[in-house]
């Protein structure tokens, strides 16, 4: 790997792929094992952020070592920016009733010093309105998020 | 060559380990001569050896006597969602560390009556049942959450209301749907589900 792919851009290429930490203790709810065919269910509770905007960090920044992702006691899941963006538009009415429709995107967030791979997921235009329709939105981003990284497992097992 | 049960036992053992013990499910045997009901570490024996060798009169058999063995159990099966609600009722705020409340209490009691009456539609309409991940959200509401294959059913439980979200894909505007949860509609969600 070239020094340029560790060097953070403005911008997120579809093709990249993200980490994201999912803790480890299933008392938090943020992942279970079906009961009928054992398969690996991420939650929506994985993908909780107080900004609703959740954490991912860019695989490649992080020479695709997801260990250096990892939060101890964590396991890590991966997305595909490309799949990310997919998830397309959450919808929700604002006060003149009309539908208004956030695409969905991942955007560079590094952290001087401390995490240059950071990367947020975020809908585009921001979250408005009551606590409750934001709260509604975010809901149906953080199943779709979940939905997807299901699909792909364990990246890296807690 | 090891014993239908021993091969089981270990198969709940690991399924136990991983679940906290909190899921209720028939354990049909791979060698397909062993019916076992299982629950919180508890293992029952139905030997179904001799009924039948042809594949399909075989599973057919299978489910009538899961339904039938489903309705004797019905106590049983509500058990396992009745104990994870206990569990998340002794939540505090910030359970999780990141500011989560702890569960409402009315929506706690909905939530029973309501996956009561989910269970019983569901095994009185003669179809079998699954147990749901149960689990609270951020703001205190209860969620509960089903699996078969592509497809998820999720329900959401406050204090004012009852609403339900099936999940057919990842695309928000297309692959997903909410709507008022009814009783009337408890056996159509199930159908669509399954």
């Amino acid at each position: 790997m070239g020094l340029a792919e560790l060097v953070p851009d403005d911008h997120v290429s579809d093709d990249e792929e993200l980490y994201r930490n999912v803790r480890g203790k299933l008392a938090d709810d943020e992942y279970f094992y079906d009961s009928h065919t054992g398969q690996l269910i991420i939650t929506p509770k994985a993908f909780f952020d107080r900004k609703k905007e959740p954490s991912v960090d860019r695989a490649k920044l992080r020479g695709f070592n997801p260990a250096q992702s990892r939060i101890a006691g964590s396991g890590i899941v991966s997305l595909s920016t490309q799949d990310v963006r997919h998830i397309g538009t959450v919808k929700t009415n604002g006060p003149d009733e009309k539908t208004v429709k956030y695409a969905v995107d991942v955007k560079p967030a590094p952290i001087p010093s401390e995490n240059e791979a950071h990367a947020l997921i975020t809908v585009n235009p921001e979250f408005f309105g009551s606590e409750n329709k934001q709260t509604k939105a975010f809901s149906l981003l953080r199943k779709a998020l979940a939905t997807l990284t299901s699909k792909n497992g364990w990246t890296l097992e807690p | 060559m090891r014993e239908p049960h021993q091969n089981s036992a270990l198969q709940w053992s690991r399924f136990h380990d991983r679940t906290e013990g909190t899921s209720w499910v028939l354990v049909i045997d791979e060698d397909a001569d062993t019916l076992l009901f299982a629950s919180s570490g508890l293992i029952a024996g139905f030997d179904v050896s001799n009924l039948t060798h042809a594949h399909a009169p075989e599973l057919a058999l299978r489910e009538k006597t899961l339904r039938k063995l489903q309705r004797s159990y019905a106590a049983e099966l509500a058990e396992a969602f009745n104990e994870k609600l206990r569990r998340i009722s002794q939540r505090v705020d910030n359970w999780d560390d990141k500011g989560s409340l702890k569960p409402n209490l009315v929506a706690l009691h909905k939530s029973h009556v309501i996956l009561l009456n989910f269970l019983h539609a569901i095994i009185d309409s003669g179809r079998v049942w699954k147990t749901p991940f149960v689990s609270s959200d951020e703001n205190g509401h209860i969620t509960m959450q089903w699996n078969n294959d592509n497809q998820e059913l999720h329900i959401e439980i406050t204090q004012d209301t009852e609403e339900y979200i099936k999940i057919w894909g990842t695309n928000i505007e297309h692959e997903m749907h909410l709507g008022v949860l009814k009783p009337s509609e408890y056996v159509t969600l199930w159908d669509w589900l399954n």
